[in-house]
């Protein structure tokens, strides 16, 4: 994932987005050519208000104004149920509202990719289903959605194509079904 | 026992000192939340300012704020070349953070060292200051006060509200605030870090040119003339917590307050004594400073 996003230099190989070779490309770019990114541990601007949060990405916009930025800053708080929190400064979140918070900023880039590291880690149980909601919802309207989680129960729930990784290596990769009962895989979640 | 009119006096030196530190430290602390630069080449940029508003209103007879406005200029200018010729290239090369703080640090040595001989250079070792931008002053209370004195209050208050406000309300001065904040937050909504990083520097050094230039008539300009805001802005920086640009006011007056008193009471030479001991007590109690570090980096990261 960070290779991906651009955090980490590549060692080798290519990365593709759609048509377009992006290997080795600065955050920034990648960011701005449609690949938005979480983290497990949110990266969040603590000292920024939540509205402030979701109109920092608007530079990677060149052609946004800002009336279009605070309008569309709204339309994503009112979407994530975060519209109530405006003016809270960001550290001031629970963590779950963190993660919203998190997926706002990336949504500010209407990204075509959104890769979610851990996204369902230490949140609320309310929270969690407000989440699988708005990547469902999302989903619907055209993002194409990389996930990486322990929690099974989410990702068979939101997912159509599963990989199993265990110890750096692909153990398994199909639908929810076949994957949920691999023996392989029930062995190296549940061991011995 | 110290008269009613001389305490007055002191006052407003301490008010015209603390604007002075004010728009130094608050570059200076910039530059270290948002770039973790420890900047001891900000008093060169202090120096090229007042050598820029001497050149322009003692040289080529310019209106005063013309020449204030072209060293801000200059030092902005000045400021952006030294970011992409010195640390852009460093910063391509330097991969671990502790490296980076220690790398830099000689780098702005090493920078002060060869600002102060090129400006030797070019201009030679003579101070060269002026009488005053504007003539006469006004008497309050039997206190005479310079006119110059007073616009250079002015003029660092305008400017430190107007950068504030900057910071505050525009989405640039937010990804700036942004990047102190999580560096690697804002790289991934697509902050260029390589451009905040430039208009860090270049906004900073500004500053410092602004104060420079401002206060000319009571600091002419000489090569070394930055050694001491240098010292005085660091204390600032320090007294407040790194990075904390909100406290940075306060700190300065603090500063101005005693550097002024102690030096009517004890002497100028011992005027830094009594900042430094306030400093070393509050830092045994409050390692971060009064206020505490807004840089999340500088302790964490």
């Amino acid at each position: 994932m960070n290779v991906i996003t651009g955090l980490f230099p590549p060692t080798g190989g290519t990365i593709r987005l759609g048509d377009r070779d992006i290997t080795g490309l600065p955050s920034h770019k990648i960011a701005a050519r449609g690949l938005g990114r979480t983290f497990q541990i949110t990266r969040g601007f603590e000292q920024l208000s939540v509205l402030e949060n979701l109109l920092v990405p608007a530079l990677a916009v060149k052609t946004s104004n800002r009336k279009e930025v605070e309008k569309k800053a709204a339309e994503i708080m009112d979407f994530l149920l975060i519209d109530h929190l405006e003016d809270e400064l960001s550290v001031n979140l629970s963590g779950g509202q963190q993660k919203l918070l998190e997926l706002g900023r990336v949504l500010m880039l209407d990204p075509d990719i959104i890769v979610l590291d851990e996204p369902f880690a230490g949140v609320h149980p309310e929270l969690r289903g407000d989440l699988h909601d708005h990547i469902d919802d999302l989903y619907e309207a055209g993002k194409t959605f990389l996930i990486i989680s322990h929690d099974m129960e989410s990702i068979f729930k939101l997912c159509e194509r599963v990989i199993v990784f265990d110890q750096g290596k692909k153990l398994i990769e199909g639908s929810p079904d076949r994957v949920r009962e691999d023996e392989a895989v029930l062995e190296a979640y549940l061991g011995d | 026992m110290i008269s009613g009119q001389s305490l007055a006096s002191l006052l407003l030196s301490a008010i015209v000192r603390a604007g002075l530190y004010t728009l130094t430290a608050t570059g200076l602390s910039l530059i270290f939340g948002v770039m973790n630069v420890p900047n001891f080449a900000h008093g060169e940029l202090y120096m090229i300012g007042a050598y820029i508003a001497v050149f322009c209103f003692a040289g080529l007879n310019l209106p005063p704020l013309v020449a204030i406005l072209l060293a801000a200029i200059g030092g902005f200018i000045i400021g952006a070349m030294i970011e992409k010729s010195f640390f852009y290239p460093l910063r391509q090369r330097s991969k671990r953070r502790k490296i980076w703080i220690m790398n830099t640090f000689l780098v702005t040595v090493g920078l002060s060292l060869l600002l102060k001989n090129v400006i030797q250079a070019i201009a030679g070792t003579k101070y060269r200051g002026i009488d005053s931008y504007w003539q006469g002053g006004l008497e309050v209370a039997g206190i005479s006060i310079s006119v110059d004195r007073l616009v250079g209050v002015a003029i660092a208050a305008v400017v430190i509200l107007a950068f504030w406000l900057f910071l505050q309300k525009t989405t640039i001065g937010k990804a700036i605030r942004a990047t102190a904040q999580n560096e690697t937050g804002a790289k991934v909504v697509g902050i260029d870090l390589n451009n905040i990083h430039t208009l860090t520097f270049a906004l900073s050094s500004m500053l410092a040119s602004i104060a420079g230039a401002s206060l000319l008539s009571l600091n002419p300009a000489y090569p070394t003339m930055g050694l001491m805001p240098l010292f005085s802005s660091w204390f600032v920086v320090i007294l407040v917590g790194l990075g904390n640009i909100a406290a940075i006011p306060v700190g300065a007056l603090i500063i101005s307050l005693i550097e002024t008193f102690s030096a009517y009471s004890v002497g100028s030479g011992w005027q830094r004594l009594f900042s430094l001991g306030l400093i070393i007590i509050i830092l045994l109690f409050k390692p971060r400073g009064l206020f505490g570090s807004d840089v999340k980096g500088v302790w964490e990261r």
